[in-house]
């Protein structure tokens, strides 16, 4: 069993209560730490204070949405490379397009993934 | 001296009576239906009869005639101001409703004097004639006084409209008022100057005769005005004056002909040229109307672009958040449902895994009907664009098989896929359009399958002459199908007589989706069957070189 310390750390950024909960459940149950936000802003600054090992995005939110997140972590110095995938179901060209030109490693759509496969998708990208 | 001044009154007030009358048509022929048009020939018409019985009248004449000519200058006078009024009550407009006391009131009463100017109620006989035998004097009767109020109630009522009307206008508007008011005073100063002050104070009625010369300068700025108004092209205007001044100079000609062949000749010319002038004006008229009228539809057809483009804009908008919002609740249900069978919550019964693998089967339905609905919105608005990328097709197909493994052994079907060796090149195309493409044929081939085995086979074909290509080909041992299904099979909302049969899930639009992005990718995509119950084999073949 991995200690807490060697345990990676994932924010999952999700304004749905019953996503964020299934996600939350899923990675941890998976050996991972979960620490969630609902909104750009509190994405933000949980990244500035958790620095975590990755962050699963999702686009449209509750106030600030994922673009600004990408937009604002771009200049954050502390958490510009910390890799994003963003995570969504809204699926638009030029928000997609917007969301990798801002250092988006990919751009899942959510429906199309279980949690579990979520995850795998997660751990290729951080191992 | 008498003898040339003589001529110099015929022909002076020839031409301006020809001007007034040529003016009048091509204001009216410009806008036949306007009323400012209508008014204009109308006030032109009877300025010309006036004039006419203003010359006749001054002119040597028996003594009957000699009273009838100045009983009919106080009629058209009468119907002259009258007109003058309405064309400064309608003027610049196209079509005015009259009121009932200006159809049922005003007109009786402009008949009523008019014809009491022909009566002995205002002229009874003539008093006085010059030693040349013209009239000097006539018999004032109180009739006189009925056709003096008229008259100058019209003409005070038209200047008091004309000048309410300026007031009103704004500054662009006010230019053709001013053109008719310039017009209006330049005629009536020469009026007063010839016809009363030379008469009255210097006892000199030579210039009376003038009157349609004095005329002129009024129809003619009020003809500009109208022109103006209407804001005609240029071409139309250049035309107009061209014709004009051809007519006048034509008919100098006619006046100044002294042989009965030439006069002939002359009028056959004038009357030509205005004939020909008119149509002439006509036909340029139709044209820049046309023109205009091309312009405005252009200007019409620009605005309704930008009104479909905003729509279509706001249709997709809709189409994604419509389909964002369905994928959230269905994401969740795959997503418990999911980790519910992986036994995230505890061990499952073989009794329950079957009902929920059903229920997970019914959602991902859901899923890709979603999915494939959002996929014909853009394809048919256009918006569907490739995203190209380094990409090994048979690890596509590798992984859609991971994806479908399960369900295809829970109907007893096995899946095979035959790697051939040096296969592993990556071609550029769009990972996920292919991969949606590969993942319908697959899932069609279970869906369609009863028993037996889906094989999924991936070669190059290198042939000279042609382009290198890769042929996907996926083989079941399934229903198969007739040619006539076959014919149908990549179209919009069409399935297969075997699909309606053997299985109903799905709207059709996966094929033809499929279609469209493989046609996208400059491939081929179709199917082929030997007939019924010897299955099926759905092919796609993507060019190498993107």
């Amino acid at each position: 069993m991995a200690t807490n310390s060697q345990k990676k750390k994932i924010l999952i950024v999700e304004d749905e209560e019953l996503l964020s909960q299934m996600y939350r459940d899923t990675f941890e149950a998976n050996g991972f730490v979960v620490v969630t936000a609902s909104s750009g802003q509190e994405a933000l600054q949980l990244a500035k204070k958790e620095k975590p090992d990755f962050i699963l995005l999702d686009i449209l939110l509750a106030g600030e949405n994922g673009i600004y997140f990408l937009e604002q972590r771009k200049l954050l110095k502390s958490i510009a490379t910390i890799p994003v995938i963003a995570f969504s179901n809204f699926d638009d060209p030029n928000v997609r397009k917007s969301a990798l030109a801002l250092g988006a490693q990919d751009y899942l759509i959510k429906t199309n993934y279980t949690p579990q496969e979520v995850v795998s998708k997660v751990q290729t990208y951080i191992l | 001296m008498n003898f040339t001044l003589q001529n110099f009154d015929l022909f002076s007030v020839g031409i301006a009576i020809a001007a007034i009358g040529i003016l009048g048509f091509i204001i009216f022929s410009n806008d036949r239906k306007s009323i400012t048009n209508q008014t204009f020939l109308l006030f032109a018409l009877v300025a010309i009869f006036w004039n006419a019985a203003n010359y006749i009248s001054s002119q040597s004449l028996p003594y009957q005639i000699a009273l009838w000519s100045v009983r009919s200058v106080l009629f058209f006078a009468v119907w002259y101001t009258f007109l003058l009024f309405q064309l400064f009550y309608v003027f610049p407009k196209g079509i005015v409703s009259f009121s009932r006391l200006y159809k049922f009131v005003l007109i009786p009463i402009v008949s009523f004097v008019s014809f009491l100017t022909l009566t002995p109620f205002v002229f009874s006989h003539i008093t006085k004639l010059s030693p040349e035998g013209a009239v000097e004097q006539l018999a004032n009767e109180p009739g006189i006084l009925t056709f003096g109020s008229v008259v100058f109630a019209f003409i005070g009522a038209g200047v008091f409209v004309l000048f309410q009307k300026i007031r009103k206008a704004t500054l662009e508007e006010k230019i053709p008022y001013r053109l008719i008011l310039i017009g209006a005073a330049i005629t009536f100063v020469l009026h007063l100057t010839f016809n009363f002050l030379f008469p009255a104070l210097l006892n000199d009625s030579r210039f009376i005769p003038f009157g349609a010369v004095f005329t002129f300068p009024f129809v003619g700025f009020t003809a500009y005005a109208i022109i103006k108004h209407r804001l005609l092209n240029i071409k139309v205007i250049a035309t107009e004056i061209l014709t004009f001044v051809l007519a006048i100079v034509t008919l100098l000609e006619v006046i100044l002909s002294n042989e009965l062949g030439i006069l002939i000749f002359r009028i056959s010319v004038f009357l030509l040229v205005l004939s020909f002038g008119i149509l002439l004006i006509r036909s340029v008229r139709k044209e820049v109307e046309q023109r205009e009228q091309l312009e405005s539809l252009t200007q019409k057809l620009e605005v309704a672009n930008e009104e479909l483009k905003r729509l279509d804009k706001a249709k997709s908008e809709f189409v994604s958040i419509a389909s964002h919002q369905l994928r959230t609740p269905l994401t969740a249900a795959k997503g418990y449902i999911s980790l519910v069978l992986e036994g995230t919550y505890g061990a499952l019964t073989e009794k329950l895994k079957k009902p929920l693998r059903n229920v997970y089967y019914s959602n991902e339905r859901l899923v890709h009907l979603v999915n494939d609905l959002l996929s014909l919105s853009r394809i048919e608005s256009g918006k569907m664009k490739l995203e190209h990328a380094p990409t090994n097709v048979g690890e596509i197909i590798k992984s859609v098989i991971e994806e479908l493994q399960i369900k295809a052994e829970e109907r007893g079907l096995k899946l095979a896929f035959k790697k051939p060796a040096g296969s592993s090149s990556q071609i550029l195309l769009d990972k996920e359009k292919i991969r949606n493409v590969v993942l319908n044929l697959i899932d069609n081939a279970i869906r369609y399958t009863k028993k037996g085995s889906i094989t999924i086979n991936i070669k190059e074909q290198r042939e000279k002459s042609k382009e290198t290509t890769i042929l996907i080909s996926v083989a079941d041992t399934g229903e198969g199908m007739t040619k006539e299904e076959i014919a149908k099979l990549f179209e919009s909302f069409s399935r297969g007589q075997a699909g309606t049969k053997l299985s109903t899930e799905g709207a059709g639009l996966g094929l033809y989706i499929a279609r469209q992005f493989v046609e996208m990718h400059k491939g081929k995509i179709w199917a082929e069957s030997e007939g019924k119950g010897k299955g099926s084999t759905f092919f796609v073949e993507l060019p190498l070189k993107q």
